[in-house]
């Protein structure tokens, strides 16, 4: 409707001896300016969606990259377990295999649904219904294909022998505990914004933390990330956590708690210290 | 009709860009079309990050009662910082009384500064973080205002604040990093330690900022050295590079705060009220460390040395 009423105009002011540039000019310029309403355009909005823009908005650029980069993921997987203890080529080659399964099952998922979707030109709603589909398929490829739950990960356990096994989940430990104090300080700050913390009080809750806390082993995105530690903050014992702090900074930490153990449990594996 | 839906769909296209809220002023052409890539997944390349731009608080003059859009969330972080002063220094009613007024005054000097930087087109996440100026500049503001001891505890509590801000910001890089190239244990110090050797102030933002890793300001592959094994380093490069993202001055202020809410910090101190005398007459203001005699120094070093011993 819009575009006729714009053609309607667009041939009277044509008649009149407006040329067509100099409409389209002034279209833009009240646009531009902001007299004229977003949406009342956005109506008429289209966006094309191909197949290679799909294949950009989920796995962030060709699948031959996509698939060199999951390449090389496993040799990283790999190269990590190796580090922990001596592998023997059949051990290497059932976990190539594993991690290939994990890249198989998300391009599979992945080409079913590229398989569903409509491209060419869409409409807003069009393009947001496939956005739905296609966020979760991107989120589970930049958070990695090679987590707790994964293929590989269950044939690390299955493969190795106790003590290389024991050997690897020390490697585990040690990383977690590496990453947990870098995590930690993020979520310290986070605190520290509202409620600033002198040497004392800052080195008690991270000792505190550091030498109690249970150590997730898997922590997902940033937002996921500093929930989960937040959440560690109840596996401590709680007066010793609540004597860090005065009374009214306390209900300023506590609000914290209580946000990372409403949402910091998703999707979780521990560490077994 | 399909020469006038290609009009339609600019205008649409600048319309939205026109109504958007956008600090982006200094090329705002140069966001579109980034903005515009990342939907249609082109990948643009990214634009060098600019340096901070550093608050010189000397030179803005401005009254204590200046106010602005800026000034309700620094007034905030004001009254976290004037927690703290109480927390450390424990300062008497007179000096607290001087203490806060001394902070309006440089909230009303920041909120000027940024409404400057505002005005003159430069985008949010290039402004210096209020957290950071707060730290820099309240030990020169009230260095005046407190003893000499209550002074040494001060400054030395904010430099361990401040190298905990950019501990923070490191330990977020690593972890960043991590999530595509799966460090060793080993790996996470190093890479921090390399990091702490070649930090780069582009790379500190508002740690709010850390909920979203994919859009942080990270090193390169280059920018990392040789911490990284081929295969990681392979992962790190072909990563997506969303370039530096702005979600609004009040994102890169500081000024919210997405985990427990914009309103839950420490309770607001109230303005103290003037100290009288016992002729109901305002107290003159503490003298400032300058005004301080020789005598008055050594009267209140001699008062020092006798607490001491009494303890």
């Amino acid at each position: 409707m819009i575009g006729r009423v714009g053609l309607s105009c667009r041939t009277r002011c044509m008649r009149n001896g407006f040329s067509g540039s100099v409409w389209s000019l002034l279209l833009v310029v009240v646009a531009a300016c902001g007299w004229v309403p977003a949406d009342v355009f956005a109506l008429d909005q289209r966006i094309q969606m191909d197949e290679s823009n799909f294949d950009r908005n989920v796995l962030g650029g060709t699948e031959v990259e996509a698939r060199n980069k999951c390449k090389n993921a496993i040799s990283v997987r790999i190269a990590f377990v190796e580090l922990s203890c001596q592998l023997t080529l059949d051990q290497r080659k059932k976990l190539e295999l594993a991690g290939g399964g994990d890249v198989e099952r998300f391009f599979c998922a992945y080409k079913h649904l590229k398989s569903e979707m409509k491209f060419g030109s869409l409409t807003m709603d069009e393009w947001n219904a496939m956005w739905q589909k296609m966020s979760p398929l991107q989120t589970r490829f930049q958070a990695g294909l090679h987590e707790h739950d994964s293929l590989l990960m269950k044939t690390v356990s299955s493969t190795l022998d106790h003590d290389q096994l024991e050997k690897f989940q020390d490697l585990q430990r040690r990383r977690a505990v590496g990453l947990y104090g870098k995590y930690l300080r993020v979520a310290v700050q986070m605190i520290e914004q509202q409620a600033p913390l002198t040497i004392d009080q800052r080195t008690r809750l991270t000792d505190l933390l550091l030498e109690k806390a249970d150590l997730p082993g898997y922590y997902g995105d940033g937002r996921q990330a500093i929930y989960l530690v937040l959440y560690t903050f109840t596996t401590v014992p709680q007066d010793e956590l609540q004597a860090i702090f005065s009374d009214i900074e306390w209900t300023v930490v506590e609000r914290f708690v209580r946000v990372g153990n409403s949402r910091g449990l998703q999707n979780m594996n521990w560490i077994v210290r | 009709m399909s020469g006038i839906r290609t009009w339609m769909f600019l205008v649409t296209l600048m319309s939205a860009f026109a109504v958007a809220p956008t600090a982006d002023a200094q090329n705002p052409f140069g966001e579109m079309f980034r903005a515009v890539g990342n939907i249609f997944g082109r990948p643009a390349a990214p634009p060098k990050p600019p340096p901070p731009r550093i608050i010189s608080m000397k030179g803005i003059e401005v009254d204590a009662d200046f106010s602005n859009k800026f000034t309700a969330p620094l007034r905030k972080m004001l009254n976290a910082e004037l927690h703290f002063v109480r927390k450390v220094c424990e300062p008497t009613d007179e000096e607290f009384a001087a203490i806060y007024r001394r902070g309006i005054q440089v909230v009303a000097k920041m909120a000027r500064h940024y409404e400057t930087q505002e005005q003159a087109g430069q985008r949010a996440n290039t402004w210096e973080l209020p957290a950071k100026v707060f730290l820099r500049e309240l030990p020169i503001e009230f260095s005046e205002l407190l003893t000499p001891e209550k002074l040494v505890r001060y400054t030395t509590e904010l430099e361990a604040r401040k190298k905990a801000l950019d501990d923070a910001a490191r330990g977020m890089t690593v972890v960043a990093i991590d999530a595509d190239c799966f460090f060793t244990p080993h790996q996470i110090d190093a890479v921090d330690q390399h990091l702490q050797e070649n930090w780069s102030q582009a790379w500190s933002r508002n740690h709010q900022m850390y909920m979203y890793t994919q859009y942080m300001p990270l090193p390169s592959t280059a920018e990392l050295g040789d911490q990284l094994t081929d295969a990681q380093a392979k992962n790190w490069s072909a990563r997506s590079n969303r370039g530096r993202v702005s979600f609004g001055w009040e994102f890169d202020f500081g000024a919210q705060n997405h985990i427990a809410g914009n309103n839950n910090g420490l309770p607001p101190i109230a303005e103290p009220a003037p100290i009288v005398n016992e002729a109901g007459q305002a107290e003159p203001e503490a003298k400032s460390l300058a005004e301080v005699t020789d005598e008055e120094l050594a009267e209140y070093e001699q008062a020092m040395e006798l607490a001491e011993a009494e303890e």
